[in-house]
């Protein structure tokens, strides 16, 4: 009797190192997981734990994980230095297993419709799933609180000062970010939107970059260079008047001249 | 280290390359209008037996007209640069062969100040603003 619960006991004892090991990599596969929506909403990391599709994924590359870390440990796949390691397989497994697990076993092609045979798809229907749900989140939040922000700005003003104020004031955007954000906003400036959507949408493009809280500085800092005045109300009133630079206008006067 | 310049200058040419790609069966237009123009300008001007570097200059304008290296924005600024030469030159000459009279040359203006208008551009709006002022 007490040999059989002294056996209970070391069968337990030694499982305990792989209990770790498997626990490791899991967690590795988590942090990958975090990583990586971390980086999809990079204006908002924190909200990405009030949803439960972030779980979802976070177990689904914990658990592709585990698997990777049973098949490197049942395989006896050798990895050079790592060979007799189980901490250093457990980490690997961990930050690799989306990486593999993602790639396709095969392609079947139908016609002009390529199938991508594997768990690829199934990974994209739950990174889908995440991305609807963070967007759905995100949006209620973001209408209120842009709103206030770019209530009373006048697009035509702020169409170029507020977001070149914005991104100058951000330390890490890229070139081709910046591009991006430059080519929707002219994309919005001749859009057939009203001024007051305008100014808002405006809001919404800056804000995805910088968050709400850069914006809100920005738009209190320049101030009336970008509001809209009492007889041009912004987003939250009438109609604003189009203000045209001086440029513009003395180029307008000049063509008279040639016409 | 990054330059931290770069998001925002980024913003800059995106935006107006997004401006000239928006408009662009318009700006291809009035560019095609200006060769045409400067076509007939040279013509006329030969016949009027015009200097030399008059004439070297507007080949110039037609070439970059014509060859539009870079994008359109830097082409107009080439071309703004060219035109406000010849046009400055010719008035300090008091402008013997009438070049400034002649309306291809208003026609050329005139598409200028069109294509600054869409660029969105204050270098190019700037070289409109100066060369029609020669007039």
């Amino acid at each position: 009797m007490a040999g059989d619960t002294l056996q209970t006991i070391a069968h337990i004892t030694g499982l305990i190192p792989t209990f770790i090991y498997y626990s490791i990599a899991f967690l590795c596969g988590c942090v990958a997981a975090t990583a990586e929506l971390f980086s999809r909403y990079s204006d908002s990391p924190g909200s990405t734990f009030r949803l439960k599709e972030s779980y979802s994924y976070l177990a689904l590359n914990g658990g592709a994980s585990l698997i990777t870390y049973h098949m490197i440990k049942e395989s006896g796949i050798s990895f050079g230095p790592l060979e007799n390691s189980p901490l250093s397989q457990a980490v690997l497994a961990g930050f690799s297993a989306m990486a593999i697990l993602r790639s396709s076993v095969a392609s079947i092609k139908r016609g002009q419709t390529t199938l991508e045979v594997g768990l690829a798809p199934v990974i994209q229907a739950f990174l889908d799933k995440v991305d609807r749900a963070f967007d759905r989140n995100r949006s209620r939040g973001e209408l209120t609180e842009v709103g206030k922000i770019m209530g009373d700005v006048d697009f035509t003003k702020a169409v170029k000062d507020l977001p070149t104020t914005c991104l100058n004031l951000m330390q890490n955007v890229s070139k081709e970010e910046g591009e991006r954000v430059g080519g929707e906003v002219a994309d919005l400036g001749k859009s057939e939107l009203s001024p007051q959507a305008k100014a808002l949408n405006l809001g919404f493009i800056i804000s995805r970059v910088t968050g709400p809280a850069l914006l809100q500085s920005a738009v209190e800092s320049l101030g009336d260079v970008i509001r809209a005045s009492a007889q041009q109300p912004g987003v939250s009133g009438q109609q604003p008047v189009l203000t045209a630079t001086y440029e513009e206008e003395r180029i307008r006067e000049l063509k008279k001249k040639f016409l | 280290m990054k330059d931290k310049s770069t998001g925002f200058a980024g913003f800059l040419d995106g935006y107006k390359a997004r401006n000239i790609a928006a408009s662009a069966s318009s700006v291809t237009f009035h560019f095609g209008e200006m060769k045409n123009a400067v076509t007939d300008i040279l013509r006329s001007q030969r016949s009027k037996n015009a200097p030399e570097d008059l004439l070297a200059s507007l080949n110039r304008l037609s070439q970059v007209l014509s060859d539009k290296l870079g994008d359109f924005l830097s082409a107009a600024v080439s071309c703004g640069e060219v035109l406000k030469t010849i046009l400055l030159m010719s008035k300090q000459n008091g402008d013997p062969t009438a070049l400034l009279a002649e309306e291809k040359m208003k026609r050329l203006v005139y598409h200028y100040l069109e294509f600054a208008e869409l660029s969105e551009d204050k270098t190019v709006r700037d070289l409109a603003i100066t060369i029609a002022e020669v007039f």
